[in-house]
């Protein structure tokens, strides 16, 4: 990890940057996940409505680990980058989950819904939501003065 | 410290913005309509708050968070008429949407009280790892009051008693994962 005062290059160091700070978190939280939900959910099928649970909590079928892992290195890989990329980054993953999340509702409202591929459950949706919070207000409200400059 | 606290008032107006299009999800015709336009407006609010690093158009958060409340009243006052019901129209979600609402509304007061803004006056920066943590600490106190009222609306209930629910006896005799 580089720190801010042996960094002499025209980018902020990872310490000195809320977004590549929480992309880098993020990411590796996000890929961690994915490793354990492909172990849970051996016997479930690809896009399986009805999936296997992590920590007993949060539902996953075998599309929704793929989603994790490339959510997660994506995070990752644009943390480690540069600022723009992780403020990016940062604001399309929390756009996204805002968006997954806010559908949730109104899928939810339809227990008949045929539509959830990716076995999301209720704790899906609002651990969705929390990370759509802390990525969506950190792309939008951290690193003001790296917008106009070159990565 | 004050970009901060522009930050957990934007997360304020998020979490009473979702909490609306929850409890728009399962209302009547003409109320998912208008929580829907709310919400879509409260989550509009915080990301200019968030974009431009001051509150926008403070006058109009002031109104339109209180605005909230009056919908939520006249809603209950016109009852049947236009197909409320307690379940449909969850008091604590709205109740917790409310609580949100008001503190945009007292800030964006204070605010108003206070200072008049100048072109170009917008909020400092902290440093990265004070503003990390502010930005946690924020989400986790919107979450805290926002999550509850979720799932007391009918899109959460129906969600923890839909089909993917695991804690609860299925007629087969399947008792879950």
């Amino acid at each position: 990890m580089s720190t801010a005062r042996g960094n002499t290059t025209a980018k902020p160091a990872l310490t000195r940057s809320p977004n590549r700070l929480i992309a880098t978190i993020f990411g590796a939280v996000y890929i961690l996940v994915a490793l354990i939900g492909f172990l849970v959910s051996g016997g479930v099928g690809f896009v399986d409505p009805q999936g296997a649970l992590i920590l007993g909590i949060f539902e996953v079928n075998q599309l929704h680990n793929v989603a994790h892992l490339l959510i997660g290195a994506a995070l990752l890989i644009a943390g480690l980058s540069s600022v723009s990329a992780a403020k990016t980054v940062n604001g399309i993953v929390g756009a996204a989950y805002l968006l997954l999340g806010i559908a949730g509702f109104f899928l939810a409202a339809d227990p008949e819904s045929a539509v959830n591929f990716l076995a999301l459950n209720t704790p899906d949706h609002f651990l969705h939501l929390a990370s759509a919070v802390v990525l969506l207000g950190t792309a939008l409200g951290a690193d003001k003065s790296a917008r106009t400059s070159v990565a | 410290m004050k970009a901060i606290a522009r930050i957990w008032i934007a997360f304020a107006a998020l979490g009473a913005g979702l909490v609306h299009l929850a409890v728009a999800a399962g209302a009547p015709p003409l109320l998912l309509v208008v929580f829907s336009l709310l919400g879509l407006a409260e989550l509009a609010w915080f990301a200019a708050a968030l974009r431009l690093s001051h509150f926008p158009v403070r006058r109009l958060a002031l109104v339109g968070s209180l605005l909230a409340l009056v919908i939520w009243a006249a809603a209950v006052l016109a009852g049947g008429g236009i197909g409320v019901t307690v379940d449909n129209l969850p008091p604590f979600a709205l109740a917790s949407a409310s609580a949100l609402d008001v503190v945009v509304a007292v800030t964006m007061a204070v605010s108003l009280r206070r200072a008049p803004r100048l072109p170009g006056d917008v909020d400092v920066e902290p440093r990265a790892g004070r503003l990390l943590l502010g930005v946690l600490a924020g989400a986790a106190l919107m979450t805290a009051v926002a999550l509850p009222a979720l799932g007391q609306t009918e899109a959460g209930i129906a969600a923890l008693g839909g089909p993917h629910a695991h804690h609860q006896d299925l007629p087969t005799g399947h008792t879950g994962h």
